[in-house]
């Protein structure tokens, strides 16, 4: 029988998975965290099959998969972005009150906003790892504007969505850094810092050892991304 | 020779398109990280980064090939020319396949790695390059945004990934042999695993016969959303 409730919620569930994105932008980040929920279960079973046991990489593991949604929400709001451009759109908009700047500012806040909030939500909600929660807010603001970097990566060097499929390969390259950071043991795995997530890594391991070269990751980290998101910026801002 | 200048116009889209240099850049890094990893792990990693990614390239790029060339009311004008659909079709999975082959050889040439059944690794690679490729064409066909192709894609596309457990040794079952990537990750690991002659006979009939179904379904979606627009 059909209660007002649930066919109300019926009715949300059907707007909801009718735009597609949205199941994307859901889904993706959801799985992750179960993933991680998940993850003393599964470094159990390794152990357990394997003999080997995967605890000493559980700062690694949760670092880089914190990271995901980020890249996920860059890569949905940059194809958005490109199939908007593709279809004249951005050119529309940039003759409203709105103008070019209104739009990006409004398509790269949402995926900041999400990325940060999912980034505490997976290391809270998880509590896999112990993160100072001042440490957490500074790392979750590099995540938020390496959201955005992603997203710009995407668009500003491309003509189209075709091209842009090509730079978001290009783009999983800047994760790169994490791994480095945690198993290159030599002072060589510092020519990966001008990679965003180079600093992220680094924050995650200083915050857990309460080393005070944290403070350095946060402000230099976050200067790092300033500069790239502004370059990135103006070179999408010349080219529309 | 119709087809082979569609193979060559869509390999020169491609190359436009950055698709070249983000292989090459791909290809190195890939290189550089099964000589880096210890002799045991070699193979396995191998058969991960042709599963997940190098085979894989045709269904990541074609939903916003696809896209774009709806969008330019591309395939109505190409199809007042000769070109047959099936034509159009084979130009984009054969592409593809060039891509993959290319960055495949280069990495194991890179990475030192060879072995006595070459030749089932050769066709699973091939089939599974074009198998992958055809599944995109399925979703590309219908997809509204390049967003919607992957939600649409994705989705079943991890379904039928689920054999990846069974290679992992983390879980099997039989039902796994009815999905391609059962048989593509049985021919993709020959080079590491000694597998039955029947298991490896199996893989390549299964991979025949998928390759088979897939080129209808996708024939008859690009026939009646592509070139017979409602």
């Amino acid at each position: 029988m059909k209660t007002p409730v649930t066919a109300l919620a019926r009715g949300d569930l059907k707007l909801i998975v009718r735009d597609s994105t949205l199941v994307m932008a859901v889904f993706g980040p959801l799985a992750i965290t179960i993933l991680l929920f998940f993850l003393p279960s599964i470094e159990a079973l390794i152990l357990i099959k394997f003999g080997f046991d995967p605890g000493p990489f559980r700062l690694f593991i949760v670092s880089f998969l914190s990271l995901i949604p980020g890249m996920l929400f860059a890569m949905i709001y940059g194809f958005i972005v490109l199939d908007e451009r593709d279809e004249e759109v951005i050119d529309f908009i940039s003759i409203t009150p709105l103008r070019k700047e209104g739009y990006l500012t409004y398509k790269l806040i949402m995926p900041m906003l999400l990325s940060a909030g999912f980034f505490l939500f997976i290391i809270y909600a998880t509590s896999l790892v112990r993160l100072n929660p001042i440490h957490a807010m500074g790392i979750a603001i590099m995540v938020a504007i390496e959201t955005a970097i992603g997203t710009l990566f995407l668009v500003a060097f491309s003509e189209n969505k075709v091209e842009g499929l090509a730079f978001s390969k290009v783009l999983g390259i800047m994760y790169l850094a994490i791994p480095l950071v945690f198993f290159w043991n030599s002072s060589w795995h510092w020519i990966s810092a001008f990679l965003p997530p180079f600093w992220i890594a680094k924050a995650f391991i200083h915050s857990q050892t309460s080393s005070i070269w944290i403070w350095g990751d946060l402000v230099l980290g976050t200067a790092v991304h300033l500069v790239i998101l502004q370059y990135f910026l103006q070179v999408f801002l010349r080219k529309q | 020779m119709r087809l082979l200048a569609a193979v060559a116009q869509d390999i020169r889209f491609q190359f436009r398109h950055g698709f070249y240099y983000a292989y090459l850049v791909l290809t190195v890094l890939y290189i550089i990280t099964l000589r880096l990893l210890p002799e045991s792990l070699v193979h396995p990693a191998l058969t991960l980064i042709l599963f997940t990614d190098i085979c894989a390239l045709g269904f990541f790029f074609i939903g916003a090939i696809v896209l774009l060339e709806r969008g330019q009311n591309l395939p109505q004008s190409l199809f007042v020319t000769p070109l047959r659909l099936h034509e159009y079709l084979l130009a984009k999975i054969f592409s593809f396949l060039f891509l993959s082959i290319a960055s495949a050889f280069l990495i194991m040439l890179g990475a030192f790695v060879g072995g006595q059944d070459l030749i089932w690794f050769i066709f699973g690679a091939i089939m599974s390059t074009l198998i992958y490729t055809l599944f995109g064409l399925v979703f590309a066909a219908r997809a509204r945004h390049v967003n919607d192709y992957f939600v649409k894609a994705l989705g079943i596309g991890l379904l039928i990934s689920l054999p990846i457990f069974a290679y992992l040794r983390l879980f099997d079952t039989p039902l796994f042999y009815v999905f391609p990537t059962r048989a593509t990750l049985i021919l993709l690991d020959v080079l590491n695993v000694d597998y039955s002659i029947s298991e490896k006979l199996f893989s390549v009939v299964s991979l025949v016969i998928w390759f088979f179904i897939l080129s209808g379904i996708t024939y008859q979606r690009f026939d009646k959303h592509v070139r017979h627009p409602a």
